[in-house]
């Protein structure tokens, strides 16, 4: 892909691995907890067991979502993520079986962040979110002082606008 | 700056407005059921009195309180009975103008006008539902900034006239032999008809299929005299009422251009204009569905980043039924910056290999519903997996389509790609125009070495345009050419 291009280089910290360990085992748990829920109801009002068959059906999908999700899934993220910086575009890379490379220009952002949730805060994480007129992009799981970092100089970056806009 | 009231016609084409929407119920209330003792209908018929009243009231209090004023930056706008709300819209951020004007508006010598921003609420645009021309040509010149102009040419050169009318040239004007082209473009039915017609009779010189259809049908298609006279006289009604219908919409149409801005106005009841800065022509999108690809004609349409109204689409679209070579040599003179490239690259073989073979997601459902139904229609037995098969054969047919039109060029600040089966769909770009790229591979596109590339934009909503399955050299090459956008972009 790069042969002309500086290919980015800057990847996420090891500490994301278990963050995202915990908010899939939080969402898979929540999930699981309102399957039984609704099994425990299908018995209590003893409803067909085509409702319990569903239900059964949901809770084999939701363990390969967890297998995925919390053993596989955060590998993959740390080891491909990467973004890069610089004066003119902000460009990442993302996914193994899909892999996807984006190129954004720094004249179209309008708006950049930082946001810390309560599992990213455990590990004093930060996720830098970068809106632009099309869309919206994060770069999840940056140590706190790079995340600032990274977000001010987007925001400097981005100040300078197009004609015609 | 001095608060202006709307002109005091608006009461009354407002009022023109409700009775349009309630006229129907009014009737059923008031001579329908006149005399009725019923409850309800009485209930009907004084809140149908207290809610006309109401609106009147308001209609004459919005009148008295909207209010608006123009600067040499932008408009200000006062609204609100009992919560005031004041707006501004600069001038440098409407993206295009549009004028229509009705009957109503004709009988009167008004007209309506809207001032497109690229802002995406409800309060993308600033609207004057009923004005009088002159004011209409005043605002439009205030935006255009050319009031500005006109001033300083006047006091510089006192022998200036007042009125400056710019250089405009009309590029297109539709001949009678366009508008009947366009009317069998909207006729296709009939074609198909014929077509069914004499293919029937083929078949039926073949085949001798008339001993073998029976009943009702060997009836209906046996008495043909009777059949040809009808279908004849049936062609020829829709025919006059189809050109008329043309007519209307598309007979006084033009598309005419400035220096800087392209106007295009149609109509003949109902008039309408609507003009865009070509600097604000954000896509050219080609159109040609399969009637008008049969009939060599094509449908382009100029997408900016302006909020579209109901029904505004038609109007960014310059004339639907242009001859191609027309169409491609009008975009030329419209936007000297785009140029519709003839020579395109086609999909590498292998991409259609990697068509074919994904997974028919579709056929797949609607064959596992068929399955477990096995419908027998006219006791056909067989007939849910032939359905199926019939299926798989159109998709693998369409997907074959796609790829025989799916065409590509990436020349020097241009993107064109065209993709579609039976419609097909060019995407014109200029690169300073796209506000992002992406390239993307599937483990499987890795291993035969081609890629989705995906580009965004503006306009209302986003535009996401991709390309699948294209070798990955010029997945590259894309990427590259992108990047090099910061040299010809200007910053302010």
């Amino acid at each position: 892909m790069y042969t002309e291009i500086q290919e980015p280089a800057n990847r996420l910290v090891k500490e994301i691995i278990p963050a995202l360990r915990w908010s899939s085992v939080i969402s898979h748990l929540t999930g699981f907890i309102v399957l039984a829920v609704l099994y425990a109801v299908s018995i209590y009002f003893s409803l067909g067991s085509w409702s319990r068959w569903i239900l059964l059906a949901f809770a084999v999908c939701g363990v390969i979502s967890a297998v995925w999700s919390i053993g596989l899934r955060p590998l993959y993220t740390y080891k491909n993520t990467r973004y890069g910086v610089d004066k003119e575009f902000l460009q990442l890379k993302t996914g193994a079986f899909v892999e996807q490379h984006e190129l954004v220009p720094m004249t179209k952002i309008q708006a950049v962040s930082t946001h810390q949730g309560p599992i990213l805060r455990k590990y004093n994480l930060y996720t830098v979110a970068v809106e632009t007129m099309g869309s919206t992009h994060g770069i999840s799981g940056l140590p706190k002082q790079i995340a600032i970092d990274l977000r001010n100089q987007i925001a400097h970056f981005a100040k300078i606008k197009e004609a015609d806009e | 700056m001095s608060f202006q009231r709307y002109h005091p016609l608006t009461i009354l084409f407002e009022v023109a407005g409700f009775i349009k929407s309630t006229a129907i119920f009014a009737f059923l209330l008031f001579v329908v059921k006149f005399g009725s003792t019923s409850v309800l209908i009485q209930i009907g018929q004084w809140g149908f009195l207290a809610v006309t009243a109401l609106t009147l009231i308001t209609l004459v209090m919005k009148w008295f309180a909207n209010r608006y004023a123009t600067d040499d930056q932008g408009f200000h706008i006062k609204s609100g009975i009992f919560s005031k709300i004041e707006r501004t819209v600069y001038y440098e951020k409407i993206q295009n103008v549009q004028r229509q004007t009705s009957f109503l508006h004709k009988l009167f010598r008004m007209t309506s006008i809207t001032f497109e921003t690229g802002a995406g609420s409800a309060d993308a645009s600033v609207e004057f539902a009923v004005l009088t021309k002159e004011e209409a040509d005043r605002l439009e010149a205030l935006v255009d900034g050319t009031t500005a102009e006109r001033a300083s040419a006047e006091t510089a050169n006192e022998t200036v006239p007042g009125v400056r009318i710019p250089d405009r040239v009309i590029h297109f004007t539709p001949t009678r032999g366009d508008l009947i082209k366009a009317t069998f473009t909207s006729l296709s039915f009939l074609f198909l008809i014929a077509i069914a017609g004499s293919l029937f009779s083929k078949l039926d010189a073949v085949f001798n299929v008339e001993e073998r259809v029976e009943g009702w049908l060997l009836a209906v298609l046996t008495s043909g005299w009777v059949i040809a006279v009808a279908t004849i006289v049936l062609i020829i009604v829709s025919f006059a009422a189809g050109f008329i219908r043309t007519f209307i919409t598309y007979g006084k149409y033009e598309i005419a251009s400035d220096d800087s801005r392209i106007y295009i106005s149609k109509g003949v009841l109902n008039e309408s204009a609507f003009s865009i800065l070509k600097r604000r022509v954000q896509v050219v999108e080609i159109t040609q569905s399969f009637m008008k690809r049969l009939l060599g004609l094509a449908e382009v349409k100029l997408i900016s980043a302006g909020g579209l109204g109901e029904g505004e689409q038609e109007i960014s679209m310059l004339y639907p039924f242009l001859p191609v070579n027309r169409a491609n040599s009008i975009i030329s003179e419209l936007l000297p910056d785009y140029k519709v490239s003839s020579e395109l690259k086609r999909l590498p073989r292998k991409s259609l290999a990697v068509r074919l073979v994904r997974p028919y997601w579709f056929w797949l459902v609607v064959t596992v519903i068929l399955a477990f139904i096995k419908p027998e229609p006219f006791g056909f037995q067989a007939a849910w997996w032939t359905a199926s098969l019939g299926l798989l054969l159109v998709l693998v047919l369409s997907r074959i389509a796609d790829y025989w039109n799916t065409k590509y060029a990436v020349t020097d600040g241009l993107i064109q790609v065209r993709v579609g089966a039976l419609e097909t769909t060019t995407y014109l770009s200029r690169r300073d125009k796209i506000i992002e790229v992406s390239v993307k591979r599937t483990k499987f596109q890795q291993w035969i070495g081609l890629a989705t590339i995906g580009f965004i934009n503006r306009a209302q909503p986003v535009r996401h345009e991709t390309l699948k399955d294209v070798p990955i050299d010029d997945a590259e090459q894309f990427f590259v050419w992108y990047a090099k956008r910061s040299a010809e972009i200007q910053v302010e």
